[in-house]
C-alpha cells in the first residue's frame, strides 16, 4: 500500500468517524413536563405520542413528555410551589391565572397568546344515568325530584366540580329569567340530593360507576363517554346512558407554557410547538376521539354526530369571568359554603 | 342516628336470609363502625362550621339520605349501605391526602421532631444535660472544692431545609456561669463526598475532642484534647470517599488557642469576634481501610491524621486537669509580652479500634506556638498522648458513637441496661522553654503531667447514662515552696455524672 492510499483511507475513516460523532451530537433527547388535571390522562397519552413522532420527524430529536395529573387547583399550587412544569393544561383559566399572579411564572395576559383564549378544545357538563334511565332524568329540573340521588364532586376541591356547579347555577338563572335567589335555591336543593361529595371528578365517576351509588352523575362530557366505554364492568354490571340537558355550560380548559421554566430548560420552542399541535388537525382529531369538542370546524363537522348541539353559555357572559365566579361562589364563606352543609 | 336507623330497619323489616347473605360480612362491620363512630365525628370531619357548645347539632342528613331512610325495600337499604361505605372510603381518602400534606410530629428517644411529608424540612429539638458530683479524695493544700455542678446544659436545635441544607445551634447555659454559643453552623450537603459547613464548629483535629460530649469514655476528656481548639468559626469542606473508607475535612477559620471556644484575643473573650486578620487552616484525614470487608475483626480499624497551621496572635491556651483546675498560666505581662506571636502548628496522628464490646483509641498531639517576650521570640512545643480502652460488660457493641443498651433499665423486668468499663493513661509535656524563656509562671504551671483513670459507665437506656470515674494525676512542678519551685500535689478525684441526652 503506498503512502497516498494510506493517507486517503485514514482521511476517509476520520471523516466517517467525525460524521458519526457529529450526527450523534446533533440529535438530542428533550423532556417536557405537562401538568394537567385528572380526566385528561388518556387524551394526553395520545397527544404526547403523536407529537413526539411529529417532532422527531421535523427535528430528529427524541421527545419525552412526562405527565402529571391531579386536581386542577392542586396542580396549580404545585407549579407555584416549584413543580417544574413546561406546560400546564388545566381545567380552569382561574388556576393558570393563579400561576401567573402568585407564581409570576408567565405573563398575566397568557390567555391572549393562543387562539380561542388558549383553549384548543372545549367540553361541557352532561348527565350520566343508568341504562334505561330508570328515573327518567331528562333535564336539570329532574335532578331535584324526590328520591333522585345525584353524584357530583366537591366544588371546593375540584375544577370539574366547579364547572358542574356553575352549569347548574347558570341554567337555573336562565330558566328563572335572571332571578339569583331562585338559582341559589335550585342549586342548594340540588346539592341536598348529593349523598357523597367526592373530592374530584374521577372520584365521583368511581362512586357512580364502580360503587353503584346514585341515579345520575353530573360530569364532563368526555368523562361520561369514558365511563360509557368501560361500562358493562363495575360492581353493578349496569351500563350507562348519556343524557344531554337542554342547556349547559361551555367548559373551556386552557393550556399554556410556563415561560420561566421553559427558558430555564431551554424548551420554549418545543413547548410552543406542542401547544400549537393541539390546535392542528392531528391534535384536534385526537381531542375529538377522546370526546373533547374540537375547535377546528372541519374536525368538528367530522365528529358532529358524537357531539349533540346544545345551548351552551359561557363563564364570561353568565358569571363575569372566572375570578368573579371564584370569589362569589367558591371562596371561603362564598355561596357554596352558604348553601351546602354536609 | 341515621346509621342506627338502618340497622333497626334491617331488624324490624325482617330481611330475608337470601337478601341478608348478599351482604358481605365486612359490610356489617362497616355499618357498625359507621353507626358508632361516624355519627359523632362525621360532621366534624366534613364541616369547618362546627356549632358552638350547647347549640343544636347540625343535621348531617341530606334529602337523598332522608328519603332513603324511610324506604323499606332491600334495594334502597343496599343503596344506603353503599353510600355509607363510600362516605367512609372518601373520608379515608381525604384523611390519607391530608396526612400526606400534614407535617409529621414524632417524639421518642431521638428527641422531638417535626417533619414535612416530603422530608425536605425537618426540625429536631434535643437536649444534653450533665449534672456532676466532683469530689477530690486528696487535698493537702486545702484549696480544692468538692462540689455538685451542672457541667453542661445545652438545648440542641437541629434541622433540615430544602433537603440538602441542615443546621445545628447549640448554646450552653452552664459554661462557668455564663451562656456561651458552642455550635452554630449550616451544612450544605448535596453529595456525601463534598459537603460544606459554615459557622461555628469543632475544627477537624483531635480524635477524642471530635467525639461528641455524650459519647466520650470519661466524664472529662484527657490531656490530648487540651492541645486542640474546642470550637472555631469559619468554613469547612468535608466528605466521605470510597463508601466511607476515606473521610476528609479541611477548615479555614479565625483561629483560636488550645482548648478555647472563642477567637477573641482581648476582652470579652467570650466573643466570637476575631481581632486579627490572619486565619487558621485545619485538615484531617481518616482511613478505615477494611471498613467494607466482611471481616468484622478489622472493619473498625481507623487511622487518622490531623494538622493545623496559623501565623497569628492566637489566644493563649487553657490547660486544665480532670478536676477542671488550671495547670498553666502565662507570666503577668511586664512591658512587652509574653504573648503568642508567630506560627502556630498542630500535628495529631491517631488510631482507633472497635470490635464488638471492646474499643481502644490512642492519639498523640503536638501543639507548637511562637511566643514573644520583649524582642525575643521562642518556639514553644507542647505535647500530649493518651490511650483509652473501653469494654462493655453486658455484651453490647461499643463504637465511636457510644453504646446502645440492648435492654433498658427496668428492675421489674430484671433488665439493667448496659455497663461499660473504661480506662485511660496519658501524659502531658509542656516545653521547658516555657520557663527558661519567661513565658509561663512556674509557680502555677506544670512541666509534666501523668494521668491514669478508671471508670464505669451505666447506660440505663439510650438517653440516660451514669458515669463514675476515678482519675489520678501526678505533676512535675506547678507549685512553689517558699522561694523554690515544687511539684504540684497529685490530683485524685472521683467524678460522678448523670447525663441526659435525647
Amino acid at each position: 500500500m503506498n503512502r497516498n492510499r494510506q493517507t486517503s483511507i485514514l482521511a476517509a475513516l476520520s471523516l466517517a468517524l467525525t460524521l458519526a460523532i457529529s450526527s450523534r451530537g446533533f440529535a438530542k433527547t428533550i423532556t417536557l413536563l405537562n401538568v394537567s388535571y385528572d380526566p385528561t390522562r388518556e387524551l394526553y397519552q395520545a397527544i404526547n405520542k403523536a407529537f413526539a413522532e411529529e417532532w422527531k420527524q421535523k427535528t430528529g430529536d427524541d421527545l419525552v413528555v412526562n405527565q402529571s395529573h391531579g386536581g386542577s387547583g392542586k396542580q396549580a399550587r404545585a407549579v407555584i410551589d416549584g413543580l417544574d412544569a413546561d406546560i400546564v393544561t388545566l381545567a380552569l383559566a382561574y388556576d393558570i391565572d393563579a400561576i401567573a399572579e402568585k407564581g409570576n411564572l408567565l405573563p398575566k395576559d397568557w390567555q391572549q397568546r393562543l387562539p380561542n383564549n388558549s383553549t384548543p378544545y372545549t367540553s361541557t357538563i352532561v348527565f350520566l344515568v343508568r341504562k334505561g334511565n330508570p328515573k327518567s332524568i331528562k333535564n336539570w329540573e329532574d335532578l331535584i325530584r324526590p328520591a333522585v340521588s345525584v353524584i357530583a364532586p366537591n366544588p371546593k376541591t375540584s375544577g370539574g366540580a366547579r364547572w358542574v356547579y356553575l352549569a347548574a347555577w347558570g341554567q337555573a338563572l336562565k330558566s328563572a329569567s335572571g332571578d339569583e335567589a331562585k338559582a341559589k335555591s335550585y342549586v342548594a336543593e340540588l346539592y341536598h340530593h348529593v349523598p357523597v361529595l367526592d373530592s374530584g371528578a374521577r372520584g365521583a365517576t368511581t362512586t357512580f360507576a364502580q360503587r353503584g351509588i346514585g341515579d345520575v352523575l353530573l360530569t364532563w362530557e368526555n368523562e361520561a363517554h369514558l365511563a360509557m366505554m368501560s361500562a358493562g364492568g363495575g360492581t353493578t354490571g349496569d351500563g350507562f346512558e348519556i343524557v344531554y340537558p337542554s342547556v349547559s355550560i361551555l367548559a373551556e380548559p386552557p393550556v399554556a407554557s410556563i415561560d420561566r421554566v421553559t427558558s430555564r430548560h431551554g424548551t420554549q420552542t418545543v413547548a410552543e410547538a406542542y401547544l400549537k399541535f393541539l390546535y392542528g388537525p392531528t391534535g384536534q382529531e385526537i381531542a375529538a376521539k377522546n370526546f373533547y369538542r374540537p375547535r377546528d370546524a372541519q374536525v368538528a363537522a367530522k365528529y358532529a354526530a358524537q357531539f349533540p348541539k346544545l345551548n351552551l353559555f359561557t363563564i364570561d357572559e353568565t358569571f363575569g369571568g372566572w375570578s368573579k365566579a371564584q370569589k362569589t361562589h367558591f371562596a371561603d364563606n362564598g355561596v357554596f359554603d352558604q348553601i351546602y352543609k354536609p | 342516628m341515621r346509621e342506627r336507623e338502618i340497622v333497626k330497619d334491617v331488624n324490624k323489616k325482617g330481611i330475608t336470609m337470601k337478601n341478608a347473605t348478599r351482604w358481605k360480612s365486612w359490610n356489617a362491620i362497616v355499618v357498625g363502625f359507621v353507626a358508632v363512630t361516624l355519627g359523632g365525628f362525621w360532621s366534624k370531619g366534613w364541616s369547618e362550621d362546627l356549632p358552638p357548645p350547647g347549640a343544636a347539632p347540625v343535621s348531617t342528613v341530606s334529602a337523598a339520605d332522608a328519603t332513603a331512610s324511610t324506604a323499606s325495600s332491600p334495594g334502597d337499604l343496599e343503596q344506603r349501605l353503599r353510600v355509607l361505605e363510600r362516605k367512609l372510603e372518601v373520608f379515608q381518602e381525604d384523611q390519607t391526602a391530608k396526612a400526606k400534606e400534614s407535617p409529621v410530629v414524632t417524639a421518642g428517644k431521638e428527641g422531638f421532631q417535626l417533619q414535612s411529608p416530603d422530608k425536605n424540612f425537618v426540625l429536631k429539638i434535643r437536649a444534653l444535660l450533665q449534672a456532676d458530683a466532683r469530689f477530690f479524695t486528696s487535698d493537702p493544700a486545702g484549696n480544692l472544692t468538692n462540689q455538685f455542678l451542672v457541667r453542661r446544659a445545652r438545648p440542641i436545635l437541629e434541622g433540615t431545609v430544602y433537603q440538602f441544607y441542615s443546621f445545628r445551634v447549640t448554646p450552653d447555659f452552664a459554661s462557668n456561669g455564663k451562656t456561651e454559643l458552642f455550635d452554630a453552623y449550616v451544612d450544605i450537603a448535596p453529595w456525601t463526598f463534598a459537603k460544606l459547613r459554615v459557622g461555628k464548629f469543632k475544627p477537624p483535629i483531635g480524635l477524642e475532642h471530635l467525639q461528641s460530649d455524650e459519647y466520650v469514655a470519661f466524664a472529662e476528656r484527657g490531656f490530648t484534647s487540651l492541645l486542640v481548639p474546642s470550637r472555631d468559626t469559619g468554613v469547612q469542606l468535608f466528605g466521605d470517599l470510597g463508601k466511607g473508607v476515606l473521610s476528609y475535612a479541611a477548615a479555614f477559620t479565625n483561629g483560636v488557642g488550645d482548648n478555647n471556644v472563642n477567637a477573641a484575643t482581648t476582652a470579652p473573650v467570650t466573643s466570637d469576634t476575631d481581632n486579627t486578620d490572619s486565619k487558621e487552616g485545619t485538615a484531617r484525614l481518616v482511613v478505615t481501610p477494611f471498613r467494607n470487608t466482611s471481616v468484622a475483626a478489622v472493619q473498625n480499624i481507623g487511622i487518622g491524621f490531623g494538622a493545623s497551621y496559623a501565623k497569628e496572635n492566637v489566644l493563649n491556651p487553657t490547660y486544665l486537669t480532670p478536676g477542671q483546675v488550671s495547670i498553666f498560666s502565662l507570666l503577668a505581662p511586664a512591658t512587652s509580652g509574653p504573648a503568642p506571636d508567630g506560627e502556630k502548628i498542630r500535628l495529631e496522628p491517631d488510631l482507633s479500634y472497635y470490635y464488638h464490646s471492646f474499643g481502644a483509641t490512642g492519639e498523640w498531639v503536638q501543639s507548637s506556638q511562637v511566643y514573644r517576650v520583649g524582642s525575643v521570640k521562642s518556639r514553644i512545643v507542647n505535647q500530649a498522648w493518651q490511650v483509652v480502652t473501653r469494654y462493655v460488660l453486658t455484651g453490647e457493641d461499643t463504637s465511636y458513637n457510644g453504646v446502645r443498651p440492648r435492654a433498658t433499665f427496668d428492675p421489674q423486668k430484671g433488665t439493667w441496661g448496659a455497663f461499660e468499663l473504661v480506662s485511660r493513661y496519658g501524659e502531658l509535656y509542656l516545653d521547658p522553654d516555657n520557663f527558661t524563656q519567661n513565658i509561663a509562671d512556674p509557680k502555677t504551671s506544670i512541666q509534666r503531667g501523668s494521668q491514669w483513670g478508671l471508670g464505669l459507665n451505666w447506660y440505663l437506656n439510650s438517653s440516660i447514662r451514669f458515669v463514675t470515674d476515678y482519675d489520678q494525676t501526678t505533676f512535675d512542678k506547678g507549685a512553689s515552696a517558699g522561694s523554690t519551685f515544687a511539684d504540684r500535689p497529685n490530683e485524685k478525684i472521683i467524678i460522678s455524672r448523670w447525663q441526659l441526652l435525647f
